[in-house]
């Protein structure tokens, strides 16, 4: 309990820092949709005669973002992105910070075993992705509420927020297992950091060229779709178990891995 | 002097990887062209067959998308957001692992000035970008000059590539401020990760929004690839902000650092 208490306080003022920023995208965001609804005819007709490449390289997928839905559908990658960054991050540093402070000789020679430390550590970076989860949601509601007669289309938003929060389980299982792999925090980040990245670039690459399509399981950025989730209210059952049992595999590997780790001191 | 080179000697395993790495994701992404230069094509037809009005509301109406400069924009995107996290990255930590790795009392002990330490540091990150941008310009000439199938608008290309020198070099000093900013700083690529993807999302969101005042918040856009393509150059009210906040952020770690509190054992 001390060391979750602990770890929550060391984290605060960061999580607060991703809670604006992301507050803030969401507001910038949905303040121009106004615009977007008013001025825009008849986007379906101008959107199918697009080709999906192009609509690509401009940076639209292919849905109608003139509807309130639509539009915050494309959201969804940019959420995507900045909470695999933060939970990848999160479970990289959580696991290997005390060698790096030099605590580990402090904690690891207190009459509690390796994993009563690492648990109360992932849970709480369970709690922090959950918050940066629930604030997104909230932002989320507010703001597509103002924009929609008052109907935040909670329902979507919360099947969205859902299909986040695996995904968020899933980068911080792997960040804490780099963590707990790795010699030490640099390393861990550094290859987190890389393997977010190709994760990003592949699944541009699978949108752009057709033919490397069976690539798409391979990156987690395509195992749901922001489209999908907000307009056809589907949530892709085999992508969210996938994740879940790879989740866990990565943790019960951290807590396998971190029992054998040599510490150094 | 020797500052100057013990940093570069220090730096030169993680820019090798780094140069390879932004070079491979150019060539990942180039590779692909040969094989959708042909849709690329066809879709040139389609848009020529629209009304002109609304090829000027797309910004599409002296888009030439079978030229290879277009696909090469598309991919340089993705360039920039991995070099910004590169300079980024270097700008926060040249100063701050004096800190963390505990070699600050070593040495700011030395018969230099403050300030001669943090020129020369300085100095070590500007030569590195150098080396990272003359390396991912020549791979750029070679790849897009094999794989261009008719003459290319030099100039255009030399404008591109060079915004990499430029993004970096913002990102760099924003790194630098933020670190003597900041009272101590135990982990480096969160907050240059965090960074970058938060204001490369924000870039992104302007591409369908296309909002002035967002405009510049994002560095991204101060170097828009697709308004260079427009104008045959940069932008001078983005150009002066970035020379003023680059400037801004040089000066600031100069007048911090001079006071700055250094912890030591």
């Amino acid at each position: 309990m001390n060391v979750f208490k602990k770890e929550m306080k060391a984290n605060i003022k960061s999580l607060l820092i991703w809670c604006c920023a992301q507050v803030f995208i969401i507001f910038a965001g949905m303040t121009k949709y106004q615009g977007f609804a008013d001025s825009q005819v008849d986007m379906n007709a101008l959107f199918a005669a697009f080709p999906k490449e192009i609509m690509i390289i401009f940076g639209m997928g292919s849905v109608d973002i003139s509807k309130v839905a639509g539009f915050y559908s494309v959201f969804f990658l940019y959420f995507m992105l900045l909470a695999a960054v933060h939970a990848v991050m999160f479970g990289a540093v959580v696991v290997s910070k005390e060698e790096r402070d030099h605590c580990a000789d402090f904690i690891y020679t207190r009459p509690v075993r390796r994993f009563q430390v690492i648990s109360p550590k992932l849970l709480a970076g369970v709690i922090n992705i959950l918050i940066f989860n629930m604030v997104t949601f909230g932002a989320s509601v507010f703001f597509i509420s103002q924009h929609n007669h008052g109907d935040g289309l909670v329902d979507k938003v919360s099947l969205t927020m859902l299909a986040l929060f695996i995904l968020q389980l899933f980068f911080l299982a792997l960040g804490a297992l780099f963590g707990a792999v790795l010699k030490n925090t640099k390393m861990a980040t550094s290859t987190a950091a890389g393997l977010v990245m190709g994760f990003f670039i592949l699944s541009v690459a699978v949108d752009l060229y057709d033919k490397i399509a069976f690539l798409k399981i391979l990156t987690p950025f395509k195992y749901f779709e922001g489209a999908a989730l907000m307009i056809n209210d589907h949530l892709s059952f085999t992508s969210a178990v996938i994740l879940l049992i790879v989740s866990f595999v990565f943790f019960a590997l951290t807590f396998v891995a971190f029992n054998r780790r040599d510490l150094s001191t | 002097m020797n500052i100057l080179k013990q940093e570069l000697r220090m730096g030169r395993k993680s820019l090798i990887i780094w140069c390879l790495s932004l070079v491979g994701v150019l060539c990942f992404f180039m590779l692909l062209y040969p094989s959708i230069s042909n849709q690329l094509e066809d879709f040139q037809k389609v848009f020529k067959s629209f009304p002109i009005e609304f090829q000027q509301a797309f910004g599409i109406a002296d888009l030439e998308l079978s030229s290879i400069l277009s696909f090469y924009q598309f991919t340089l995107m993705y360039v920039l957001l991995a070099g910004a996290i590169q300079a980024m990255n270097m700008g926060v930590a040249i100063i701050s692992s004096e800190v963390r790795e505990k070699t600050a009392d070593f040495l700011f002990v030395k018969p230099v000035s403050r300030n001669r330490v943090v020129s020369m540091k300085i100095l070590a990150v500007l030569v590195q970008i150098l080396i990272t941008n003359a390396f991912v310009f020549t791979a750029a000439l070679i790849i897009v000059t094999l794989l261009s199938t008719d003459a290319y608008d030099v100039e255009l290309f030399a404008l591109f590539t060079l915004s990499l020198l430029f993004i970096q070099i913002f990102f760099a000093s924003l790194g630098l401020f933020v670190s003597v900013f900041l009272r101590r700083i135990r982990t480096v690529l969160p907050i240059s990760m965090g960074v970058v993807f938060i204001f490369y999302i924000i870039h992104l969101l302007n591409e369908t929004l296309k909002d002035e005042k967002l405009g510049l918040i994002s560095p991204f856009d101060y170097f828009n690839l697709s308004e260079i393509s427009k104008k045959m150059n940069y932008d001078s009210l983005n150009f002066l902000l970035w020379f003023v906040l680059v400037g801004m952020f040089i000066f600031l770690t100069f007048k911090l650092f001079a006071r700055k509190d250094l912890p030591s054992i």
